[in-house]
């Protein structure tokens, strides 16, 4: 039996040094601490991983987070929500966003033309200059050709982008597939439906991408999922787990509560009754913000990949 | 048309290749005679490893019984002198009930054994808190260290813990064994024993993490080595595996399936138990070529060798599936009355 261990405060501790410690504390920073290790087990045994987050961990710094991680070799597989998508393209075009505070005067800021997520700001203008822009690309995209799954639209996308910390100039870059099953959810969606009624042979296939994240793995591979923030883009991920077998390894990281009922709340061991994590999988569900909790559990995990040689880090 | 017989082909080469790896880095090798018995009898005629052994009826694969370390549970009084008298001297002894049979049997006797100690080692999985773990707490070993590492019976002493098969990340071998064995058991014992093998390379493991393992265990041992302290290792699957092959024949092809001569059940249970999945000699990527199912000759949905193998030709009626690194939990079940595939030695 592991006991519970004082923490104490080193000079220069470094992050993983904390997490270790919190293997001993208790309560949410156990749950951290094992959430770290599982990642790390996924890894070392060369699971296929499905990292989802949803949008709103784009607005945030995490994109560049998301982004190196794939750089390393972390990601497998990509899940996310279309805003998350839309953030990051216009981040890659130079749009800035604002830190404010969670308590503020909406109304002031309606007016002033500035949108608000939690306590980060998104200026209006950041989103015309988005809407400029996307219709261009998808004029590309028409040239090239009429039909594109999701996935592969979001590639190409990538491919046109030119930002280290994008992620999805990093997915296409790396060669991870990236889906985005409710691409019509938000702005990007929107420009979609209209640049389809001027030109009624571009087709955005979702259907298609439904098969082609499926076949991104099989029964064969041991999968793990690493899973921030609900919604869709955590159900996608376990769903296309589910129907090859079930994720050997699985990370939830969310400030959703299991009694909801929701996706987004469900905790790894409900996943069990669906078989979308395996009955034996190694598991962890961390109840907190994901913007302070998968830095630490991450890092920590980095450290200890690094050291044994398993980050993709050719060319650093 | 009527093809070969599969069979599995085992390299004495390759087993003593392995061998080598493991000796390097252990002050003594337990071969776990269960993973192939066919490399027990290898390893016992060209090396001076141990084995270990859980059952009696695998004590036929051994000449020289001094040379077994006898991994007993639920034994009786009988059992342990009738293994004495056999001459295994090298025991382990996972439960209290356990030990005290031995120590009666010793009792007002001149017999003089080996004794390790089986140590319940937290892992951090579902999977052993699902099942009983073998072992005994760590303040149980602690306790029965104290007391007998002065008795006339016991010889050498130590404590023996299981890891759990192909588990590649909970190799902090020092900080688990720090966390609950206490420096004055540290102090009375003499050998430490990583049970639970290493791992080996299939299609769905990471060979990459070898060298980190082998890097904890160096580091381990030099730490057991300050303490006087040697370390056992018992590594089954990572000497028979890759010497290992099992050569089939295809029987039909349709659509995306190939069907070859031989069973999971009869060749590769492990391939339904862990899972591993073997790879197969030549298999390309997906870029190069095309995927196919590569299904058992039984009617079972479960004879499965893997589900998407890319082949840069489509496979014909009669052409060999040889599937490589299969020589560790080769063993077969009578489920369809299958046949014992052959063993082939080679050199």
């Amino acid at each position: 039996m592991v006991q519970v261990k004082d923490l104490h405060w080193k000079k220069d501790m470094r992050v993983s040094e904390l997490v270790d410690s919190y293997e001993n504390v208790g309560f949410q920073s156990v749950e951290l601490h094992r959430a770290s290790e599982v990642i790390v087990k996924m890894k070392k045994d060369s699971a296929k991983v499905f990292l989802t987050f949803t949008s709103n961990m784009v607005t945030s710094g995490l994109r560049g987070f998301f982004a190196q991680l794939i750089e390393l070799g972390i990601a497998d597989v990509l899940v996310t929500t279309v805003g998350g998508l839309e953030e990051d393209i216009m981040k890659a075009t130079g749009e800035v966003f604002s830190i404010g505070t969670f308590n503020t005067d909406d109304v002031e800021l309606h007016e002033r033309g500035i949108n608000r997520v939690g306590n980060l700001l998104i200026q209006n203008q950041s989103y015309m200059n988005f809407e400029d822009m996307i219709t261009d690309i998808l004029r590309k995209l028409h040239a090239k050709q009429k039909r594109w799954s999701v996935s592969e639209m979001l590639r190409e996308i990538g491919l046109l982008l030119d930002d280290t910390n994008s992620i999805l100039y990093q997915a296409a870059k790396h060669d991870v597939p990236l889906f985005c099953p409710a691409i019509t959810d938000g702005a990007f969606g929107f420009h979609l439906y209209l640049f389809q009624q001027e030109n009624p042979d571009f087709i955005v296939d979702v259907v298609q991408d439904f098969g082609n994240i499926l076949l991104t793995t099989s029964y064969d591979d041991r999968k793990g999922v690493i899973a921030l923030g609900g919604s869709i883009s955590k159900h996608h991920a376990i769903l296309a787990t589910l129907l090859n077998g079930g994720a050997e390894y699985a990370v939830y990281m969310t400030t959703a509560h299991r009694t909801s009922g929701s996706m987004s709340g469900a905790n790894t061991s409900e996943a069990k009754s669906w078989g979308k994590v395996k009955d034996e999988s190694d598991i962890a569900t961390v109840i907190g913000d994901v913007s302070i909790t998968f830095p630490m559990a991450m890092t920590h995990a980095l450290d200890e990949l690094y050291e044994e040689g398993l980050l993709n880090i050719e060319n650093k | 048309m009527t093809v070969p017989e599969p069979k599995f082909i085992l390299s004495k080469k390759v087993i003593m290749q392995q061998y080598g790896l493991v000796e390097d880095i252990a002050d003594i090798v337990s071969y776990s005679s269960k993973t192939n018995p066919k490399v027990t009898s290898v390893l016992e005629e060209m090396t001076n490893c141990l084995f270990s052994v859980h059952m009696e009826n695998e004590l036929k694969h051994i000449d020289d019984l001094s040379r077994t370390v006898f991994l007993a549970q639920g034994w009786s009084s009988a059992q342990a002198k009738d293994l004495y008298d056999r001459g295994i001297r090298n025991f382990i002894l996972d439960n209290e009930h356990d030990l005290d049979v031995l120590l009666t049997t010793l009792k007002d006797t001149n017999h003089r054994v080996n004794l390790m100690l089986r140590l319940k080692l937290r892992e951090n999985s579902i999977r052993t808190e699902r099942y009983f773990v073998f072992g005994m707490p760590s303040a149980t070993i602690n306790r029965h260290i104290g007391e007998l590492v002065d008795s006339p019976n016991i010889g050498k002493l130590g404590i023996h813990f299981h890891r759990k098969t192909q588990n590649v990340s909970e190799w902090k071998l020092q900080r688990d064994i720090e966390d609950v064995i206490t420096p004055e058991t540290l102090d009375a014992i003499d050998i430490l024993n990583i049970g639970g093998g290493l791992p080996s390379v299939y299609a769905n493991s990471n060979a990459d993490v070898i060298g980190g393992i082998f890097k904890r265990i160096t580091d381990f041992r030099k730490w057991l080595h300050e303490r006087d302290i040697s370390l056992m290792v018992e590594p089954g699957r990572y000497i028979a595996a890759p010497a290992g092959k099992l050569v089939t024949r295809v029987m039909a092809v349709y659509e995306d399936n190939v069907i070859v001569n031989a069973s999971v059940y009869n060749s590769d249970m492990d391939a339904i138990l862990v899972p591993v999945k073997l790879r197969v000699e030549n298999e390309v990527s997906s870029h190069e070529g095309e995927a196919y199912v590569i299904k058992g000759c039984t009617p079972c949905s479960m004879d499965l060798f893997r589900y998407r193998v890319y082949l840069e030709n489509r496979p014909q009626i009669g052409d060999p599936i040889t599937f490589i690194n299969a020589g560790a939990y080769n063993f077969r079940s009578d489920f369809c009355d299958l046949e014992e595939i052959i063993t082939e030695i080679t050199d």
